[in-house]
Formats: structure tokens, C-alpha cells, sequence
């Protein structure tokens, strides 16, 4: 704790840190409150472009724009009716009747408060669990970590999936058969290289990110006609009066954003819609939500801002990401060889203070660009998707570039991108595909590892947390089916 | 999309994905069965580099076949007229527009940065992707062109010093 104060002294007294901290922020939520630009997406091209920076100062952009974008979001919720993030759809329900009622600068003051509020908890709760956590995780081997990793991504791909559960499984597959190109990490054999030497060092995951996260996007978004925004009216500012009443709900939502934070793949949408819920059922008045409920968007608000800090827990303990954004940032420890997992606090002890402090700082920032952003760099709202989407093409291909200035990377960024275009049309979500190219090589290795050591798959399942790991991973598959979850709900 | 129209093109998708499955499987069985490698000779097949894509083509064919089943089950039968429908979509203003895009991001990457310097090769690309959609007049599109491809050149390229391609 006390290295978490010294970094925040060092930060608050390097003006230079600060001020990029500050137009980071700012960015990230002009980002987030455009429609068609992503959280994720804008990690995945910043991952590319800060690569020369030093690792502080990488960081430090990378968080700001992270928590900024889930934040702005709630702006174009509010004021357009268009979530800029998936993570402010909940806050669009209530945000777009309130600005409507002529309140919308009251909305974007409260929403700004809750995202404070979320974030700062999702942090306490990081920094409480996280050390706690890497301590269980110390008891991993090769195989838990591979069964771990891929109930990781099963589980994600149970999750994000929109239409079909399986398509978020078959999103998770294709992610690490893409990883599984190349030279294998045991054998140094080349694995579907069609003998080209380009393919022999693989697919790099920045690339791949970029092309997943971004090309759908500006695809997509290329014809996209925005609605004019409503009239900004009243303070931004809002009383004290007005936010301490919403403590307790700002409490529980945060909890709820964690946990549902922590779950591999969830994410910020996930958190704000559950918040939101929880925040419906108990509310004496149920009759206002979707109609203009300050509780409504203070709950949705204060679940996804909480979230990144849950997503960060097994990020950082495991080594399995928490939401798309995180899996983002997972790419961007590996490549400033920051490796996340049980190792973590012992190889980089500093690290988890470092990351805090700098989620403390960005999430005061944040109250006061905010400000800036609602009043003054509203206009950049107004810049139309169609001459937005192609400067966003133009960034991926500098970003996928960037990292190992092969010409390469770029057409792996633009092929996996335009392919997964169509799989995004048919409702492929995005988060497993990239969890599984992190994960796969992580999955590879250790499993194969794991039997090479214990001589096959029985005598590795006598572990128990590895049994524990493979019960789970087969039940998970099996509850797919019809048949299994009738067997089970009659036998309990 | 409506949830058949959608079924009918996961048909498409899942024939696909089905192929991939069985190309990984064909190749990865190889590299299990016929390499010869330390380790997997005298510990088993089980530690071989195809072991990990072939679990992963087993997946994706078990997984493309029930996706291939929900898809057909769910789509209705499929009409000779769904069929023509499905060919307007080709023809359709929206999909001629996104072809064009795509074509447009394929000509940047593979011909016009390779050929170009990345300032003209950037400007040239973003007036005719805005151009394409109809963003605003002609001379806007040219001036936001010029000033967005100037600016990420001096920012990127000179002030950070990041390798443009």
C-alpha cells in the first residue's frame, strides 16, 4: 500500500506524465462517445502506436484512454441515444428520456460521478483480491494453467456470444488455431506456414487484434448517419445532495461490475446491464426505469467503470483477461514484457502499485476532463462516421505496422479483419476470437508440456485443482445440451 | 437481419468453417502420426506438435455440423425464389458500397503503399473512401484528405517517431 502512495506522489509530481494523462483521458472520451469507435478498438491501435514509448508512459495512455472511453460512451448515450460503447447501452435506456426532460447536463454529471465512483472501486477491490488471488494461483502448474486458460475462453465464448452460444465458441476455436501458426514452441515445427517465411514467426496477436477490432468497425460504420443531439440544458455540476443519496447503489453496482468483471470475456456491457438489473428489481421506483431514472443510469455507470477493475484481477493474477479491453492490454504487457500471471508479483512486485496509482489519478482526471469534453469538445460529436471510419483504417494499418515494421503484419491485419467482417455480420462475437489467439499458445504449451511430464492425460488428471479445472471445462460443454441440462435439473 | 435470413448465410459459414476443419485435421493428423520428432517417439503421440490443432479441427468440425444442423433446421426450406433474393443482395446499393471499400483497403495495402510514398498513398485513399460513401462535396473530401494524411504523417511519422509503412 504504501508503494501505491509513493507512485501516485511520483505521477502527481511529473507535470509531463500528467498533462499526457490528461489529453489521454480527454481522447479516450471523445473515443468512447463516438458511435462506431470502440474502448477495445482504440487499446488494440494505441498497443501498436506507444510500442517506442517507455513502459510508464505506454501505460499511462493506454489506462487513461481505457477508462475515458468507458466513461464517454454515456454521453453519446445520452445525448443521441446511441451508446458510443456497448458498455452505456443501459445508460442510453434512462440518459436519452432524462436529456429529453431537458436534464441531459444533469445526466452527464451524475453518469460522470458514477464512472468516478465505479472506478475507484473496481480499484480498491483489485488491489485487495489481486495479491490474494496470485498466492492460490502460485499452486498452478503447467496443466492447471492450460485447463485454467481454456476455461477461459470457453467461458468467454459462452458469454459474449449475442445470437447462438456456439458461434462464441467457434470464435474461441478459429482464435487459437490462428495462434497455432507458425513455428510450434516445443518442437520448432512449423505448423500451416505453406513454406512462406513470413508465416514461420507466426501471427503476431497485435495485428490480429487490430484487424478484428477495427476493420468490422470502420466497415460497418461507414454509412452510419448520425441523429442531431439534443439540447444541452442546466448545470453539469451536480450537488452533493443529489449524489450522496445513490451511495449505497453506487456500492452495490460496483460489486456487481467487479464480479461480473472478473468473468473471462464479460466485460464493462455485461457489468453495466447486470448493475442495471439489480439496480430495477430493489428500486422502490421500478415504474421510472426506462422512462428517465437517475438510478438507472448511475447503477449502469457505475457496473461498467467498476468492471475494468475487475477484469483486471484474473488479468493480472492469471493471465486471463476479463473483458475485450483487457485482453487488449494482456497483448500489451506481453510486448513490454511485462508476462501477467502467479509470477507477476514476484518478477514485477511493483507492477500492480504502478497500474493502481495510475487508475486512481486517471479516475480524479476524469472529473475534470469530463467537464472539458461535455462543453467544450461536444462538437467533435458531430464529425460524421463516414469521414471518421476511414482515418480509423488508415490508424490500424500504421498501429499493425508499427510493432515490427513488416508489411506483413498489415496484410494479416486487413485479411483477419475483412474475414472476421462477415463473421461479425453473422454474429460472431469479436472478444473470444482475440482471447484465443492470446491464450492458445499459453493453452499449447502447458498441456503438452503437462503430458510430456506426467507420460498422458490420466496420470495428469490425479491433481486436484487440475480435476477440478477438466470437471469444469466438460460440464461446461456438456450444459450446451438439451438432454444434459434436463439429466441435471432432474437429478438435483 | 431476420433470424432465417441469418440461418441461410450461417449455412454458408458453417459449410466453411467445415472445410477449414477438416484441412486442419488432415494436417495436423500428419503432424502427429508421420513426423519424427524427440519426445513424441518415446513418450507418445500426445506431446506432438499437431496434438493442439487437431483437438481445435475436431472442435470446429463437431461444432461446424451443429451450427450446419441448427442453421438448416431453423432456416425453412430453401426456396428457389430465397435463392434470387439472396443474388439481389449482391446487386444491392449497400453491398456494392462495402465491396468497394473492401477492394479500396486491399488497394491501399498491397498496391499503393507499396508503390507510393505513404503521405500520397494515404491521401489518395482516403479521398475516394469518403468519395465512395458520399461523406460531403468533392473539394471537402480533397482538403480533409490532404490536412488528415498531412497531420498523421508529421505525428506519427516525424513528432513520434513511429516507422510508417
Amino acid at each position: 500500500m504504501e508503494n501505491l502512495w509513493l507512485n501516485i506522489i511520483h505521477l502527481l509530481t511529473s507535470p509531463n506524465i500528467i498533462l499526457i494523462m490528461f489529453i489521454s483521458t480527454t481522447i479516450g472520451i471523445i473515443i468512447g462517445a463516438l458511435p462506431g469507435l470502440t474502448a477495445t478498438m482504440a487499446i488494440a491501435i494505441l498497443v501498436g502506436l506507444t510500442y517506442s514509448l517507455s513502459t510508464d508512459v505506454c501505460f499511462a495512455i493506454i489506462m487513461s484512454v481505457y477508462v475515458g472511453a468507458i466513461y464517454g460512451g454515456s454521453i453519446t448515450a445520452i445525448l443521441l441515444n446511441i451508446p458510443g460503447t456497448g458498455s452505456a447501452a443501459a445508460t442510453a435506456l434512462d440518459g436519452y428520456p432524462l436529456a429529453v426532460r431537458g436534464e441531459a447536463n444533469f445526466a452527464i454529471g451524475i453518469t460522470r460521478t458514477a464512472s468516478f465512483f465505479g472506478t475507484v472501486f473496481g480499484l480498491i477491490m483489485l488491489l485487495t483480491i489481486a495479491p490474494q488471488l496470485a498466492k492460490i494461483a502460485l499452486l498452478f502448474t503447467s496443466v492447471e494453467m492450460a485447463l485454467l486458460a481454456l476455461f477461459g475462453v470457453l467461458v468467454s465464448g459462452f458469454v459474449a456470444a449475442e445470437d447462438l452460444k456456439i458461434k462464441g465458441w467457434i470464435s474461441a476455436f478459429l482464435g487459437m488455431l490462428v495462434s497455432s501458426i507458425g513455428i510450434d514452441l516445443l518442437h520448432a515445427y512449423p505448423r500451416f506456414t505453406f513454406n512462406n517465411p513470413m508465416m514461420m514467426s507466426g501471427i503476431f496477436f497485435v495485428p490480429a487484434m487490430i484487424g478484428v477490432f477495427s476493420i468490422p468497425q470502420v466497415l460497418n460504420n461507414l454509412r452510419l448517419v448520425l441523429p442531431p443531439r439534443m439540447k444541452q440544458t442546466g448545470s453539469i455540476m451536480p450537488k452533493w445532495s443529489q449524489i450522496s443519496k445513490y451511495i449505497p447503489l453506487s456500492l452495490r453496482s460496483g460489486v456487481i461490475g467487479t464480479c461480473i468483471g472478473i468473468i473471462p470475456g464479460a466485460g464493462e456491457d455485461i457489468g453495466a446491464w447486470m448493475a442495471y438489473f439489480a439496480a430495477k428489481s430493489t428500486s422502490r421506483e421500478k415504474e421510472k426505469f426506462g422512462k428517465g431514472s437517475i438510478e438507472g443510469i448511475v447503477a449502469a455507470e457505475t457496473g461498467n467503470n467498476a468492471a475494468i477493475g475487475g477484469a483486471l484481477i484474473p488479468l493480472l493474477t492469471l493471465s486471463i483477461p476479463g473483458s475485450p479491453p483487457a485482453a487488449v492490454l494482456l497483448g500489451a504487457f506481453l510486448l513490454h514484457g511485462i508476462r501477467p500471471g502467479p509470477m507477476l508479483m514476484f518478477e514485477f512486485p511493483e507492477f500492480l502499485q504502478q497500474l493502481g496509482s495510475i487508475m486512481l489519478v486517471v479516475s480524479f482526471i476524469l472529473l475534470i476532463s469530463g467537464i472539458l469534453v461535455a462543453k467544450f469538445f461536444i462538437k467533435a460529436l458531430d464529425i460524421p462516421p463516414k469521414i471518421l471510419m476511414p482515418i480509423v483504417a488508415v490508424l490500424s494499418v500504421i498501429g499493425a505496422y508499427a510493432i515490427h515494421i513488416r508489411i506483413f503484419d498489415v496484410y494479416v491485419m486487413l485479411f483477419l479483419g475483412v474475414c472476421y467482417y462477415f463473421l461479425f455480420k453473422l454474429k460472431y462475437p469479436v472478444a473470444p476470437f482475440v482471447l484465443g489467439v492470446i491464450l492458445g499458445p499459453m493453452i499449447d504449451e502447458n498441456l503438452r508440456r503437462a503430458f510430456w511430464v506426467h507420460g498422458g492425460l490420466l496420470p495428469v488428471l490425479t491433481r486436484p485443482i487440475a480435476l477440478v479445472l477438466f470437471v469444469g471445462v466438460i460440464l461446461l460443454i456438456l450444459f450446451q445440451f438439451g438432454w444434459f441440462q434436463k439429466f441435471f435439473t432432474k437429478k438435483v | 437481419m431476420e433470424k432465417k435470413d441469418l440461418r441461410k448465410k450461417d449455412i454458408i459459414a458453417s459449410l466453411v468453417l467445415l472445410a477449414v476443419g477438416i484441412f486442419v485435421l488432415v494436417d495436423s493428423f500428419r503432424m502427429i502420426f508421420f513426423t519424427d520428432l524427440p519426445g513424441v517417439k518415446e513418450i507418445g503421440w500426445f506431446v506432438a506438435p499437431g496434438i493442439f490443432p487437431f483437438m481445435l479441427s475436431v472442435g470446429i468440425i463437431a461444432m461446424s455440423l451443429i451450427m450446419l444442423s441448427i442453421a438448416y433446421r431453423e432456416s425453412g426450406r430453401i426456396k428457389f425464389e430465397s435463392w434470387r433474393k439472396f443474388s439481389k443482395y449482391f446487386k444491392s446499393k449497400d453491398t456494392f458500397i462495402m465491396m468497394a471499400e473492401i477492394g479500396l483497403l486491399f488497394f491501399y495495402v498491397f498496391i499503393l503503399l507499396t508503390k507510393l510514398h505513404f503521405l500520397f498513398a494515404t491521401i489518395m485513399y482516403l479521398f475516394l473512401s469518403m468519395y465512395i460513401v458520399k461523406a460531403t462535396s468533392w473539394f471537402k473530401i480533397a482538403i480533409i484528405s490532404v490536412l488528415v494524411s498531412l497531420g498523421i504523417t508529421y505525428l506519427f511519422g516525424n513528432l513520434f517517431k513511429i516507422p510508417l509503412p
